[in-house]
């Protein structure tokens, strides 16, 4: 998270989840508001920004799309490292894309801790009667992980916006409560500066020894 | 968004290019007068996706932005040639012009567009009157070109055809030398299968042929994941548009057997764009054998494998050259933060088949065929080269979504295409060995420096650990000696104590033999005191026979006892004095 000086927030974001779970589509259609049907393939992953406002406050998204293949599992922590928020996407058609989610979640948890703002949105509810992954299955696990859950349709423009509404919303909450920390942090690496060269003295005490 | 549309007709200057050529010195100068009527209509898809008109306006059309467009210029010759009657003596001219060819014609969104911003786009179709041509164009500026979009003229000059027929006929043992250059100018469109297959090497009786035809019966664990792609694989070809159609089927197919037979690499995305290219030079089984050469014997498969280590080498490769070759660009690249990696990784794993129109792929894959992986690194840096200036315009944002919509939309003409593979083929590239040890330097290095730092974290936790530990002892440590301080001041004092007591017993003791001194020179007493100590004695052997003493003996012995205590308070006293003072 950077602030640019024009007082802009910019956000990093990445979409992560299985192949042709509808990644890209999700972005496609809440950047340019459009659905292709004709699918591209993501084998690099692709970048994309979105301006908003929220609460008066500038906000820049920085969007990175990454390739679903498993193969590509291993290029993922390019691309989430630093990031503010992660999409979990998955097919609610596709149980084994829900799989792939919580292998997501655990890797997120394990290398950026709390510090990320989890999403899981099931897509293609417009598929809804070829469900294979139980409503209530997905949201209990969402809540167990702290993560919202959303049901979405890039195709029928469901879900969408508020999507990224919400996550944008709880990426900012959670910047502003982190400086908050951050203000009473830097008093204490103050102190912590006071006691500095007592801290080498002991050490150089310690080779003495 | 409403846009005006800026047509030229670029098939003009040929149209009027032959006219003189019948006329002989001896005749008079003709007077030629062909007036042609050009007519634009434009149409764009609406929901039912069916093409109908656009509203016009005053000065032009109004156009939405997003939606596809099909643009036909209507020409028509409207009036022959004026004389007639001459042209009737000129061999056969039959007074109407004859249009060769049309290039297409230039487009460009906005208003007061720059030439330079104009891109050609050449004919969809063409009907049979040869004046009339329909223009598909997909005007929205922001969508990336579909994979497999292009058409591949199939014409080709008498002469090429030539010279590839005595290359081929020559062509028995090793590559004749004529091929290098033909290849690099480009195969003709329909000897593209047979010569593809002849510079991987693929025999016609090739083994693998057969074991494709068992590859396909066995299962494949991939399957899901190569149905995935297929549909999103060159969707923009007729072949492979269709669920279920000749072209999807086969790609199935394909891919599945392939990953059947590696199993290291299995299946990985990117592999279908690259089978779909074969498919559409040749049947299946010699794709499949083809497909199998070039991972194998082109070392594509090591892109492909561990997690895209040689991936990474390559774009370090990439990214050295872009330094030695197109050092502002890089340069600004990395003020940027742009990495190979996100633009390039996709150019090497697919040999550029995914995101470019077809004709630059074909022509990419001749030269690829002909002189193997360097050509990726003289096609990368010369898209790059060619691209600078307008790179260097960008931010971050701007030069990805170049990479991933403008550049291969700017590659969509034959001529531009041609343009690019002969830039490539000039570019020279160099010291690839140097910079794979250079990476695999750095790789192992930094796969030391994880070791080290892994080593260094485990280090830290048991520093903390001693530390603490440390912490504890010495604070253990300080306890105790201030007990053994405190231990110190009290056995000092004991002694100071136990010295004074020395020192009282011998004063007491001095005054006492004082005393005793005193009483022995008085005789009463010592009689008293002699006879007192007999008869102490005597009552100490024999038990208490003397009880009646005089009083002169018990007032003097009440005395000295008087005397006694009286002293000790002195001593006391004194003793307290003294303590006090301290």
């Amino acid at each position: 998270m950077t602030t640019a000086p024009g007082g802009t927030n910019n956000f990093k974001v990445v979409l992560l989840g299985e192949g042709c779970v509808g990644k890209t589509s999700l972005l496609l259609r809440y950047i340019e508001d459009k659905f292709n049907d004709k699918h591209l393939t993501t084998l690099q992953a692709t970048f994309l920004n979105k301006r908003l406002n929220i609460k008066g406050k500038r906000i820049n998204l920085s969007i990175w799309d990454t390739a679903g293949q498993e193969k590509f599992h291993a290029l993922g922590p390019i691309y989430y490292r630093n990031s503010n928020g992660a999409i979990l996407v998955y097919d609610i058609t596709d149980e084994d894309s829900f799989g792939k989610v919580k292998n997501w979640v655990k890797e997120l948890k394990k290398m950026l801790g709390s510090d990320i703002v989890l999403i899981i949105a099931g897509n293609k509810v417009d598929l809804e009667h070829e469900r294979t992954v139980p409503l209530e299955e997905a949201e209990s696990y969402a809540n167990m992980v702290g993560a919202k859950h959303y049901y979405t349709s890039a195709k029928l423009n469901q879900g969408v916006e508020e999507l990224f509404l919400d996550l944008t919303r709880e990426m900012l909450e959670k910047y502003e409560q982190n400086s908050q920390t951050e203000v009473n942090r830097t008093s204490q690496v103050l102190v912590v500066d006071d006691e500095t060269p007592v801290q080498s003295s002991c050490c150089s005490g310690t080779k003495s020894n | 968004m409403a846009s005006s549309l800026v047509g030229e007709l670029s098939a003009a200057p040929s149209m009027t290019g032959s006219l003189l050529e019948g006329a002989g010195p001896a005749a008079p100068p003709m007077q030629l007068m062909h007036v042609l009527e050009c007519t634009v209509d434009i149409k764009e898809t609406d929901a039912k996706g069916t093409f109908s008109h656009v509203p016009k306006e005053r000065l032009g059309f109004k156009l939405r932005g997003g939606i596809d467009k099909q643009v036909t210029i209507n020409v028509q010759q409207v009036t022959n040639n004026v004389q007639a009657e001459l042209d009737d003596a000129q061999n056969g001219y039959t007074g109407g012009l004859y249009i060769e060819r049309c290039f297409g014609i230039l487009l460009a969104p906005g208003r007061s567009v720059k030439h330079s911003d104009m891109r050609l786009l050449e004919m969809k179709k063409k009907n049979s009157t040869q004046q009339h041509f329909i223009e598909r164009y997909f005007s929205d500026g922001d969508e990336p070109l579909l994979s497999g979009t292009g058409e591949v003229s199939k014409d080709c000059g008498e002469d090429v055809l030539v010279n590839w027929a005595q290359v081929l006929r020559s062509w028995t043992g090793p590559r004749p030398r004529a091929l290098n250059h033909l290849v690099r100018v480009g195969v003709p469109e329909a000897l593209r299968g047979e010569v593809w297959l002849r510079l991987a090497g693929v025999d016609q009786n090739d083994k693998l042929m057969e074991t494709y035809r068992t590859l396909i019966s066995k299962d494949c664990p991939f399957e899901s994941v190569i149905q995935r792609d297929i549909a999103r694989t060159f969707p923009a070809h007729d072949f492979f548009r269709e669920a279920g159609g000749l072209g999807q089927d086969s790609l199935l197919r394909m891919a599945r057997a392939y990953a059947v037979y590696d199993h290291e690499v299995g299946y990985c995305q990117g592999l279908s764009f690259l089978a779909a290219t074969l498919l559409l030079h040749m049947p299946e089984e010699q794709a499949f054998c083809l497909l199998v050469r070039l991972m194998y014997g082109y070392g594509l498969r090591e892109l492909y494998k561990d997690g895209f280590e040689a991936l990474y080498m390559r774009l370090h490769q990439l990214d050295r050259l872009m330094e030695e070759q197109l050092t502002d660009l890089r340069a600004h690249f990395q003020e940027l933060g742009v990495e190979p990696h996100m633009f390039a990784s996709q150019w090497f794993l697919t040999v550029f088949t995914a995101r470019f129109p077809l004709p630059l792929v074909y022509h990419i894959l001749d030269v690829f065929l002909l002189q193997g992986i360097d050509t990726l690194f003289q096609v990368a840096l010369a898209l790059l080269s060619r691209s600078r200036k307008d790179l260097l315009t960008h931010d971050f944002e701007g030069v990805l979504k170049y990479f991933r919509v403008t550049l291969p939309k700017k590659c969509r003409a034959e001529e531009t295409s041609r343009q690019i593979v002969k830039l490539a083929c000039s570019i020279k590239v160099k010291r690839l060995n140097k910079y794979q040890q250079e990476y695999e330097k750095f790789i192992k290095e930094s796969a030391e420096k994880e070791k080290i730092n892994v080593e260094l974290e485990r280090l830290k936790v048991i520093n903390t650990q001693l530390q603490q530990d440390k912490e504890t002892l010495e604070s253990q440590l300080n306890e105790a000696r201030a007990q053994a301080a405190e231990a110190h001041k009290d056995a000092a004092h004991h002694a100071a104590v136990a010295r004074d007591y020395r020192d009282i017993c011998a004063r007491l003791d001095r005054q006492l033999h004082h005393m005793q001194d005193y009483v022995k020179d008085c005789v009463n007493c010592s009689v008293k005191l002699a006879q007192k100590d007999n008869k102490e004695e005597a009552e100490q052997k024999g038990a208490e026979k003397i009880e009646g003493s005089s009083d002169t003996e018990a007032r003097l012995r009440q005395r000295v006892r008087d005397l006694e205590l009286e002293l000790a308070q002195v001593k006391l006293a004194h003793v307290q004095a003294q303590c006090s003072n301290q």
